[in-house]
């Protein structure tokens, strides 16, 4: 068996998230000085420096000019298994969102648009951008397609200060059911950065989600980016097996 | 069955051979994950020609005790749970090239200390042992992810001796009558350390997808922790959500 030997930038990143997990450490609440951490720690200074610097980064630290590293505010949790707005899930997390509308427009479908809502070229969508900010920081950018078909009259509604599924639901009757969520990683262009409040080429997370009514129909489609280091996104991974099913049964 | 044939001291020596092995993999003798002697050892040991530990391995490889190897050897199966494992939800990694052969490679396995961060996670005593387990995976020859892996020792012990190249994780649990039930993930972007990034061949400054998963039995003991680190330009993710009712 191999000795487990870790490089010592490794280990200071283990130490700190060690630290913030084990103390439960929350937001605002300072780190130690680091010249008291890297003594105790056994590690260089400029070693534990460079490990704060990608916990900044991700996220979970940040620091102030010549007063310390504090733990920094949960990120928001975008869990993925249920329909719930991003209002309700920010709320159960004690958050509040914000709504920008950046633009809402009819447009006609593209050739991309109309294979996706399974229409004609040129039929009418809605396109509707919202920037959302919660706790005064820029989450996420999403630009979201809906058939005007569907929901005529959409840009007539109070969309700043309610949930979409809410008024597709309420007001068209289109009941959120069942989608898919793509995720990957895309870098933010001068526009994106600006409203998001990043640098241009930091890396975002890029989703792109379908959601189907209650009769399979495909209602929104929407392309986002989020900011990584105030998003994660969650779900659950459910194993049963025969036997388990058997006494459940 | 095979078994009814009773095997004596006047049975061809394959088949004695055959029970023999049979023998030690159920005492224990030989634990699951770990390989048998090879071929010709067993055929010097018990001085009788390979030709005739071939036919009694192949009995056993076929019965679906032993798996053979190519190039590594035989190694014990073991009694598997009949886990028909039917999934649902997660996330699932989308690969550009779905028909390549994938191959995990093991770059480092150590028993080491939780430490704070793991054992709190793995909601174990920071001083508890853990096996930690560091493999690359790869798609048609390029590297896509880096997996960290820790595991309980007190539920996965003696795992040194067990061929991760040969076995996955999934089946090594299998062997300790360990069933994963439940599996927490998070999907957050971060940047590998630059010997990471290297050996993933991923460009420095470049940010990665980092899949954590904690995975619970149904007794709600978490008994793994893994942290997949994947290249985004090669993989998203996709989940499914549905309404809940």
């Amino acid at each position: 068996m191999q000795e487990y030997k870790a490089r010592p930038r490794e280990r200071a990143e283990e130490l700190l998230e060690g630290y913030l997990l084990e103390r439960k450490l929350k937001e605002g609440e300072r780190l130690p000085p680091e010249r008291e951490l890297s003594e105790q720690w056994g590690l260089s200074r400029s070693t534990l420096r460079t490990a704060i610097t990608s916990l900044e980064r991700d996220g979970l630290l940040y620091s102030r000019e010549g007063s310390g590293t504090y733990a920094a505010p949960p990120k928001y949790t975008r869990d993925l298994r249920g329909l719930l707005s991003m209002s309700q899930a920010a709320a159960a997390q004690g958050l509040a969102v914000r709504t920008r509308l950046l633009e809402c427009k009819r447009m006609e479908c593209s050739k991309n648009l109309a294979q996706r809502f399974g229409r004609m070229l040129g039929t009418p969508v809605y396109k509707i951008a919202r920037l959302r900010s919660v706790g005064g920081t820029p989450l996420m950018l999403e630009t979201a397609f809906i058939p005007v078909e569907l929901a005529p009259g959409l840009e007539e509604k109070e969309l700043e200060c309610r949930s979409l599924f809410s008024i597709l639901e309420e007001e068209y009757g289109l009941l959120p059911e069942q989608g898919d969520e793509k995720v990957g990683i895309t870098y933010a262009t001068a526009g994106e950065a600006e409203l998001m409040g990043v640098r241009e080429g930091a890396p975002l997370f890029w989703i792109v989600s379908q959601t189907y009514d209650q009769k399979a129909e495909l209602i929104e489609y929407c392309r986002a980016v989020a900011r990584p280091d105030r998003m994660r996104l969650v779900t659950v991974l459910e194993r049963q097996s025969e036997e388990v099913r058997g006494h459940e049964a | 069955m095979r078994h009814e044939e009773a095997v004596g001291p006047n049975s061809p020596l394959y088949l004695q051979l055959r029970e023999l092995i049979r023998g030690k993999i159920e005492s224990g003798e030989y634990p699951p994950g770990t390989a048998i002697p090879s071929v010709g050892a067993l055929a010097e040991t018990y001085g009788i020609h390979r030709l005739s530990v071939r036919s009694a391995v192949s009995a056993l490889v076929g019965e679906g005790l032993l798996k053979a190897v190519q190039g590594k050897g035989l190694f014990v199966v073991g009694e598997k749970l009949e886990q028909e494992l039917e999934t649902a939800g997660g996330f699932w990694q989308n690969l550009a090239a779905q028909d390549k052969t994938s191959e995990t490679r093991v770059l480092c396995k150590a028993l080491r200390p939780a430490g704070p961060a793991y054992g709190t996670l793995l909601g174990i005593d920071p001083e508890a042992p853990v096996y930690f387990i560091k493999q690359m995976c790869s798609v048609g020859g390029e590297p896509v992810s880096l997996e960290e892996i820790y595991l309980p020792e007190e539920l996965t012990p003696d795992l040194e001796k067990i061929d991760l190249g040969v076995f996955s994780i999934l089946e090594i649990q299998d062997f300790y009558g360990i069933i994963p039930v439940r599996g927490e993930q998070s999907l957050e972007i971060t940047q590998l350390r630059p010997a990471d990034a290297r050996q993933l061949g991923a460009e420095p400054g470049r940010g990665v997808l980092r899949l954590q998963c904690v995975s619970y039995d149904s007794a709600g003991r978490a008994v793994e922790l893994s942290r997949t680190y994947t290249r985004g330009d090669r993989c998203t993710f996709s989940v499914h959500f549905q309404r809940e009712r």
